[in-house]
């Protein structure tokens, strides 16, 4: 049974509804909202609350839930 | 060509009102303040664990502080980001050192590139270093020798209780 969750645009404050499947990935999750809002999805991580969600988990991996929040921020990596 | 000045304050004063929300602490939106550039932000991170060094022993911190330096040319230009707490971590030096970030965030800072997000974007750095690519002080490649070699279990994060408003009629 698909999963609804919300992803929010931390630079912007708006959120899309997305449904997913186990075995989507986050980086389709990353690709899919990115592409919405018009970004380069390679600029992009997810988390949720304050954990990043790496890219090729897949949803049932990475434990999401039926209407969670995730949240798109800019990639932070260091170096 | 910097934003006019005005239009320029109030997108800082908006940008310090959610960070303020999001941090759940005050920041100082003071007209004086927010005229003299370059602007210095003070932002304490609270429950998000950091590493340590304490005489040779590593620990875990929940706050850290830095300090975000905005000058007249934001958001064109990215602002000047200082950490001020002891830090052990690959990408972040320890204030004696500089305190200065290496990240992203700062190498590809842009017009729509918020204080908000930038925040996050620390939490995140905080609990994700990059040991592959240390800055070259002592710290930090000695902070990527431990991440390289232990295998990092992320400690818990912290939630504090949303701050009840108190009124007095």
């Amino acid at each position: 049974m698909p999963l609804r969750v919300k992803v929010r645009n931390a630079e912007s404050g708006a959120t899309v509804e997305m449904e997913l499947e186990g075995e989507n990935t986050i980086d389709d999750i990353i690709e899919g909202a990115a592409g919405y809002w018009e970004k380069d999805a390679g600029a992009y991580v997810l988390r949720r609350g304050k954990r990043l969600l790496r890219g090729q988990q897949t949803v049932a991996e990475a434990g999401i839930l039926n209407n969670d929040e995730l949240e798109l921020i800019p990639d932070p990596e260091g170096g | 060509m910097p934003l006019p000045p005005d239009i320029l304050i109030t997108r800082l004063r908006n940008e310090l009102a959610i960070c303020s929300r999001y941090l759940r602490y005050p920041i100082d939106l003071s007209n004086e303040n927010l005229r003299r550039f370059p602007i210095n932000i003070e932002i304490e991170l609270k429950g998000i664990p950091g590493l340590v060094c304490v005489d040779g022993k590593i620990e875990k911190r929940y706050e850290h502080r830095f300090s975000i330096l905005v000058g007249r040319d934001y958001p064109f230009e990215k602002p000047l980001v200082i950490w001020r707490t002891p830090i052990f971590h690959p990408n972040i030096m320890m204030p004696e050192d500089g305190g200065h970030l290496c990240t992203k965030l700062l190498d590809d800072w842009g017009f729509n590139s918020t204080l908000l997000s930038f925040i996050k974007g620390i939490e995140a750095l905080l609990l994700s270093p990059n040991p592959s690519s240390p800055f070259g002080t002592d710290s930090c490649t000695s902070a990527a020798a431990y991440f390289n070699r232990e295998k990092i279990k992320t400690p818990p994060i912290i939630y504090s209780p949303t701050p009840k408003v108190v009124r007095s009629d």
